[in-house]
């Protein structure tokens, strides 16, 4: 456990989820912290997406896994049998690898969510919401004039902070980011770095990465996942520049992975 | 690049300054004390190798976390090695401006011939400030042709102490012939005096490394 002052958001305790019979996730204990950037590293299929699905419970609509251990968010597990899962992916945003924009225009791949979770009521009120999310996306100067043209318009990584715009306008309190710019340009992907650092000033960020420069430029905290095991927690420094497992070491000195 | 890198290379610049200053801060003490002779003044320069290097550990630091966390590249990258090699100059400029306050107030005394020896000493210790202070005012310029204007400055001023350096020794040289007696003073004296022209070396150092991380090219240590 990392010693430190910050408040957990999310304590992640003894965590296994099983395909069937194949375990991908071995005994997972992490406490991700409030307004921090953690970023999940590690080489193809050492778990990180899979365990990154787990926090918003995306894993369960997929007939065949299974998971044990808690994800206790703001002192509720989320696993809990009271607890309606559609209720924790209000609360939990994601946004996802390919930039998948509504066939709708930008206003309404907005508004869309926010109006059908009854958050706002069509008129002001979700002009103002779909203004302060473009704003918060950083998108708002480059769409303000052009609101009704589809969001499939836009160039990639304009889809992407759309994407990241209709997942703040629910009003989440974590975003989930799973490769968020790796069918980006460098110029988009620096732009949507800028905004993962600025956003989480109100959300705590999980990443998906497996751009390892990525997660040394953006994020507080870094966990190495290697064949479904955490191998390796802690702030983003340690990990980059002192990691104490050599398996850490390897895999962030390209020596294998 | 994104702001906290940003952030991480000006706190980089701040703290190298400030170091610089410190420097610069000691010869101009020294230079007072010579001009008005006053040389017991010369104790007040209390600038120390062990505090400048725990200091420029500290930005050594940062600089090997900026390196591993950001990945910079071409002028960014450049800035980084040269500031990595700065801290090691400057510490070593301190520590020459601290041993020759120390190493001055402890020779100086009237049996020697005090007039001919501030006669030299007091420009030499000039130009070598004047060296630093130039040198280190390169680490906020932008504009390439100020960069080659000041670097030259620095080349001119550090070639000035070569020369006064060696006019002083010779004076030196003749005065210890005449007087034996008054050897060991005499060379204790050349030898704080050669700390100056050591600081103008570095000060020289320091140019070529910024010069390095501005325009670009090879690193040429003096």
């Amino acid at each position: 456990m990392i010693a430190n002052d910050n408040k957990t958001k999310i304590e992640v305790k003894n965590l296994n989820l099983y395909y069937g019979v194949n375990q991908a996730l071995f005994d997972i204990t992490a406490n991700l912290y409030e307004n921090k950037i953690t970023a999940l590293i590690g080489p193809s299929g050492c778990g990180k997406s899979t365990f990154l699905r787990c926090i918003n419970r995306m894993n369960d609509l997929i007939p065949i896994v299974k998971i044990d251990g808690q994800i206790i968010i703001d002192t509720k597990n989320i696993y809990d049998k009271d607890v309606d899962e559609v209720s924790v992916r209000k609360k939990i945003g994601m946004v996802f690898q390919q930039p998948n924009p509504f066939p709708k225009s930008i206003y309404d791949n907005v508004a869309y969510a926010p109006l059908k979770h009854g958050i706002v009521r069509k008129g002001k009120d979700c002009d103002a919401l779909v203004e302060y999310s473009l704003i918060k996306s950083g998108l708002w100067n480059e769409v303000k004039d052009k609101l009704n043209q589809p969001g499939t318009s836009l160039s990639g990584g304009q889809q992407q902070r759309l994407c990241i715009a209709r997942t703040i306008a629910i009003k989440p309190e974590v975003i989930l980011m799973d490769e968020p710019t790796s069918a980006l340009d460098p110029i988009s992907t620096e732009k949507i770095e800028a905004l993962m650092l600025e956003l989480k000033q109100d959300y705590t960020i999980i990443t998906v990465t497996h751009n390892m420069q990525q997660a040394a430029r953006v994020a507080d905290y870094t966990a190495f996942f290697h064949l479904g095991k955490l191998i390796e927690y802690d702030e983003t420094e340690t990990i980059f520049v002192n990691p104490h497992n050599k398996k850490t070491e390897d895999y962030i000195t390209g020596r294998f992975g | 690049m994104l702001k906290p890198y940003e952030a991480k290379l000006q706190n980089i610049k701040d703290e190298i300054s400030k170091i610089g200053v410190d420097v610069v801060d000691s010869l101009e003490l020294s230079l007072r004390a010579l001009e008005d002779k006053k040389i017991d003044d010369l104790k007040n320069v209390l600038i120390t190798e062990k505090k400048l290097l725990l200091r420029s550990n500290e930005i050594d630091n940062i600089i090997v976390t900026t390196l591993a966390l950001y990945s910079p590249e071409a002028k960014d990258l450049r800035q980084l090695v040269s500031y990595l090699k700065i801290t090691n100059e400057l510490v070593r400029t301190g520590s020459n401006a601290k041993d020759f306050a120390k190493m001055f107030k402890k020779s100086y005394s009237d049996d020697l011939n005090t007039s001919m020896i501030l006669e030299y000493a007091i420009p030499l210790l000039r130009s070598a400030l004047l060296s630093l202070q130039t040198s280190i005012s390169i680490l906020d310029e932008t504009n390439g042709k100020h960069i080659e204007e000041k670097y030259h400055r620095v080349v001119v001023e550090e070639s000035k102490t070569d020369d006064l350096y060696l006019m002083i020794e010779k004076n030196i040289l003749k005065l210890i012939s005449k007087n034996l007696d008054l050897s060991k003073e005499y060379f204790d004296i050349l030898s704080a005096l050669r700390r100056l022209e050591k600081i103008a070396d570095r000060a020289v150092s320091i140019a070529n490394l910024l010069h390095f991380a501005q325009v670009g090219g090879d690193i040429v240590q003096s």
